[in-house]
């Protein structure tokens, strides 16, 4: 089985917390980044490529979610294998949904959310990527 | 028509041999005509219609002269002055040749003929012709029937009044007939007389009744005087509007009807009205409803109406309901105006042409355009004028969409109207328009502010909330050591505690908006134990640094709320302590001093912090914005947003000085209290 690279962009140290407790009870193959920040998460990007990235919009330092959203978009235009993002935001406004799902994410997931719900989302993504070929 | 007649008098033919039965000697004949006149008489006092009597004369006159047709015509005058003659009664005796007799045929009932002509002229005058054609003279194609004409003036007090034609009498028709019936014709004469009296005086009566009747029913009052002033007669209304009976005011002086105020008036009327025959004014009287009656009142000259002297007619025309009206529909332009004047709605209004006919100091105030740059303007001029204002780069950055419907401009300020008009039909069916323009900029701004705060707010619930959630639920569902679980807890009772410190602060501050200091127990305070008590509460254990307080005593006092004040101090403390991260002592100091001619104490935090950037500090007092948003530093974002509305209560002013990784000052100032700033 593959081990998936999945980051996480998230300012709150709690929530890191949360997604990293709640991916270790998971039965997933998977090695989790973390990033605090936009400019983190960039160099983040740089060296690798997780199949799904999980983004906060609000983000300390400038670079927020979109941002990071448009570029990993960017970044794979021409791939087949587009990664998946799913967006973990407190902005649960009708707009906000539109406006992340119109820059390219896959989910749109609103705090507080269900971690449980989040694994599930997750694990589901993996095997259709493994089904694709990934 | 007077020709015809002429024609056939002048073709008269000389009589043949005929026997005349007059004889002025004959003793029957003066006694018939006795009986003639007696009998008319009679039937005149039985008042007989006219033209029987008339009829009676003429057979009378036929057989006394023997003739055989007559006419009676009444002298009459058209309205040109000229005199004819009238033809109001025919009589034959012979007229078996064609059932009727000459004058029947050939001068009707009702013919006119001109009195100007010589042979009617002479009778006129008041003589008699006569005409005794000789039969050789007969001429074929003339009228036989007509060989002698005799006629006869008709005539009362020397007036002629018509005349009476006869014709073709048995004998000649001799001119001392004219003196033997002069009785009859005088009798005639009388009678004609009469009967145009009795009609001129019907005809007066008529129009009499017909005047008075005009007289008195006429809305206006109308008064008579003489030039004195005298009353001579009034009318029904003018008898309602004076409020007296008729014979009240007959007699007396117009001038003594009314109250002595006005007596000058009347007596200027009066010489107004001498000198150049017309005068008016108004009249204010009391009536017995106790309510004031204004009338319009004219006066006339009325020259020649009557012999000896002259008339002055006073019309009165009670106008109170126009007068009233007409102040009502000041007063409301008064007010409408005053009402548009402080409006602070734009109007602008176009009239039936088209054309702006009226703006508001509103609205030239909103666009910056003078009423004299609008006004004649069409519609479209003044829009274009409107679209002029409003220049795309001029716009507030944070603006990016339009609002819906909204007009905007950018000179001479930015500002968002809303625009609405309005068409109403005039009296006479013409169409007006009023334009409105709303400013509503403040309102789209608040607006746009609460959103923005909810949409903030709500994101900075859900955040901790996420916590909660989350790790509860992993405690839910997964079986967990008990290290782990305790780890989870800890993070959800912290998120609580911010979640509810969240919720305690936005209530604070929700509270001052609404109560705008209203709830403050704001007294006259000495701050020293105040400042004392602050730093206490925020020793924590454990930490090395000190807090130290730096006091000039005695410190002025202040106009404050403590609790209030305490709760700025912890906050401003509190961020001292938060952003220098173990680091450096925190100082406050207090000390008095002068500003701006006006006494503070003033409170300064100085900590040796990491400091901020100048645009974080641009961001310091807005709602939920935080120097550090990892979550790593406790706080809520709304600390020093409470701070700058208690300041403001206060009427305080806050200073900020930051260095990046030298540290933050923040300085309040707190103005002495009135009673200390007068006694100094």
């Amino acid at each position: 089985m593959n081990n998936h690279q999945i980051l996480l962009v998230e300012d709150q140290e709690d929530i890191r917390m949360l997604v990293r407790e709640v991916f270790e009870t998971s039965t997933l193959n998977y090695t989790l980044h973390e990033a605090g920040d936009g400019i983190h998460a960039l160099k983040l990007l740089e060296t690798m490529t997780p199949s799904i990235t999980i983004l906060d919009v609000m983000l300390p330092g400038g670079i927020t979610g979109h941002d990071l959203c448009q570029y990993i978009r960017e970044k794979h235009h021409s791939s087949q294998d587009q990664p998946c993002i799913i967006m973990l935001t407190a902005k649960g406004q009708r707009a906000d949904r539109e406006k992340g799902l119109a820059l390219g994410a896959d989910h749109y997931l609103t705090k507080p959310f269900s971690p449980i719900g989040l694994i599930g989302l997750i694990s589901d993504i993996i095997k259709a990527q493994v089904r694709m070929g990934n | 028509m007077h020709s015809k007649f002429e024609q056939v008098i002048s073709i008269g033919c000389p009589s043949a041999e005929q026997d005349c039965s007059y004889r002025p000697e004959d003793c029957a004949a003066s006694s018939r005509l006795l009986g003639a006149i007696t009998s008319l008489q009679g039937k005149f006092i039985e008042q007989v219609p006219q033209h029987i009597l008339f009829n009676d004369i003429l057979q009378h006159l036929l057989q006394l002269t023997s003739s055989s047709t007559g006419f009676l015509a009444e002298s009459l005058s058209d309205a040109a002055g000229n005199d004819y003659f009238k033809i109001q009664a025919l009589a034959g005796i012979d007229s078996d040749k064609q059932g009727k007799s000459f004058f029947e045929l050939h001068a009707p009932i009702g013919m006119e003929f001109d009195a100007s002509n010589s042979m009617f002229r002479t009778v006129h005058e008041g003589k008699v012709i006569i005409q005794n054609n000789d039969i050789e003279k007969k001429q074929p194609s003339g009228h036989p029937e007509l060989q002698r004409f005799l006629g006869l003036p008709v005539t009362s007090g020397g007036q002629v009044l018509g005349m009476i034609g006869l014709a073709n009498g048995t004998s000649d028709y001799e001119e001392k007939m004219a003196t033997f019936f002069k009785p009859l014709l005088n009798t005639c004469g009388d009678m004609i007389k009469a009967w145009r009296l009795n009609r001129w005086r019907e005809e007066a009566e008529q129009d009499l009744h017909r005047h008075a009747m005009v007289f008195n029913n006429i809305s206006d009052g109308v008064l008579l005087t003489n030039t004195l002033g005298i009353v001579i007669d009034a009318n029904h209304s003018a008898i309602k509007m004076l409020e007296r009976p008729l014979d009240a005011m007959v007699g007396r002086s117009l001038a003594t009807l009314l109250s002595p105020d006005l007596h000058a008036m009347m007596e200027q009327g009066l010489q107004k009205v001498a000198c150049n025959g017309r005068w008016s004014g108004k009249i204010a009287l009391q009536g017995q409803d106790g309510h004031q009656h204004i009338f319009d009142v004219s006066s006339l000259y009325l020259d020649g109406v009557v012999r000896n002297d002259c008339l002055q007619a006073w019309f009165w025309r009670d106008i109170t309901e126009e007068v009233q009206a007409l102040s009502q529909l000041e007063q409301r332009t008064l007010e409408l105006g005053a009402l548009l004047d402080f409006s602070p709605v734009g109007y602008v209004y176009i009239d039936t042409t088209g054309k702006v006919a009226y703006v508001n100091p509103a609205f030239t105030q909103m666009c910056g355009l003078e009423s004299e740059d609008v006004t004649g303007n069409t519609a479209i001029e003044l829009e274009s004028k409107i679209q002029a204002l409003y220049d795309e780069s001029e716009l507030p950055s944070y603006l990016s969409q339009r609002e819906r419907g909204a007009l905007r401009i950018t000179r001479p300020h930015f500002a968002i109207l809303h625009r609405s008009s309005r068409s109403f039909r005039l009296p006479n069916n013409d169409e007006g328009q009023m334009l409105c323009f709303q400013d509503i900029t403040r309102d789209v701004e608040v607006d746009r502010l609460k959103n923005e705060f909810l949409s903030t707010a709500a994101h900075e619930l859900r955040t901790p909330m996420a916590s909660v959630f989350g790790f509860s639920e992993l405690l839910l569902t997964r079986t967990l050591p008990i290290e782990k679980q305790r780890q989870y807890i800890e993070v959800i009772h912290r998120q609580t505690g911010r979640l509810a410190e969240i919720i305690n602060e936005l209530l604070d501050l929700a509270r001052i908006d609404a109560m705008e200091g209203k709830d403050f127990n704001i007294s006259t305070t000495q701050i020293e134990p105040l400042l004392k008590s602050a730093l206490d509460e925020l020793l924590i254990k454990g930490d090395e640094r000190k807090l130290k307080l730096q006091i000039q005593t005695p410190l002025s006092l202040v106009r404050i709320d403590p609790s209030k004040l305490n709760l700025v101090l912890t906050n401003i403390l509190s961020n001292a302590y938060k952003y220098s991260f173990g680091q450096g002592d925190i100082v406050l100091r207090a000390f008095n001093t002068e500003q701006d001619g006006k006494f503070w104490v003033a409170l300064e935090v100085e900590d040796h912090g990491v400091g901020m950037y100048q645009e974080q500090m641009d961001h310091v007092f807005e709602r939920f914005w935080r120097a550090d948003a990892s979550g790593n530093v406790p706080g809520t974002g709304l600390g020093m947003a409470l701070v700058k509305e208690i300041m403001d209560i206060f009427k305080g002013r806050i200073e900020l000085k930051s260095d990046i990784g030298i540290g933050t000052r923040v300085k309040l100032w707190l103005p002495v209290s009135n009673d200390e700033n007068q006694d100094e």
